[in-house]
């Protein structure tokens, strides 16, 4: 299958690739079906494509690998909502923003998604850690990286 | 929208299993207390909002600007 998205141009993808949102995004409730497309090699982003509305992109990154220290802190009832039974089953990830101005570059800590990667379904949840931001900066972050 | 009146340690019942207590009063401020199963999942509204607005705002993100962050990270890199 294929679509066309204004942001990544056309895109080909197998039904297994699909990733089933049963409760969609915050804000995008509608849209239950995406699939998860890589950056580049060296890229530390990654792309979440609607399949439903192929105008909605978001780009996604896993912000252990940004933020030291960080960890996912959500309550054990949504692990198992989608029947992770360990870590290797999960995938999660941070939605990212960037602005007009890129140095206020932010990713939304506070509310991570997770999927089961046996069963592709995934979900949007809320962080128990309430000092997480939905706009945590990561322009310091990348900047220390490059250094 | 359903309005009840409650008084302190007062409490409703959801769908027979989500209790919703009224812990304390406080001038302008309750305390509320919710019993429910594990499955269900109870925030603040606040956060919610949160999250939906920045959503939004990460949805109009520029994929273009990606390849400026990769370059602000490069500026550094020249500047070491």
């Amino acid at each position: 299958m294929r679509i066309k998205s204004p942001k990544l141009g056309e895109v080909e993808f197998s039904d297994k690739e699909v990733l089933d949102f049963p409760e969609g995004l915050y804000g995008f409730e509608h849209l239950k079906r995406f699939i998860l497309i890589e950056g580049g090699k060296k890229s530390l982003f990654s792309y979440l494509q609607s399949i439903d509305d192929e105008n909605v992109t978001f780009i996604i990154a896993n912000p252990a690998e940004i933020i030291k220290g960080y960890s996912i802190d959500i309550e054990q009832s949504e692990y198992d909502s989608l029947q992770i039974k360990d870590k290797e089953m999960l995938a999660d990830f941070v939605i990212v923003t960037i602005p007009e101005n890129i140095e206020d570059i932010s990713v939304n800590l506070l509310g991570p998604v997770i999927i089961n990667c046996r069963t592709n379904k995934g979900k949007q949840v809320i962080s128990k850690n309430t000092d997480y931001s939905t706009k945590h900066n990561i322009l310091n972050e990348l900047q220390k990286m490059a250094s | 929208m359903l309005v009840l009146a409650r008084k302190k340690n007062q409490s409703i019942i959801i769908n027979d299993d989500i209790e919703i207590f009224v812990v304390d009063i406080n001038n302008d401020q309750i305390k509320l207390g919710i019993k429910a199963p594990k499955n269900v999942t109870v925030h603040r509204k606040e956060v919610y909002d949160s999250i939906k607005k920045q959503m939004i705002a990460a949805a109009d993100s520029s994929i273009k600007n990606i390849k400026e962050v990769d370059l602000l990270k490069k500026k550094k890199k020249k500047n070491k």
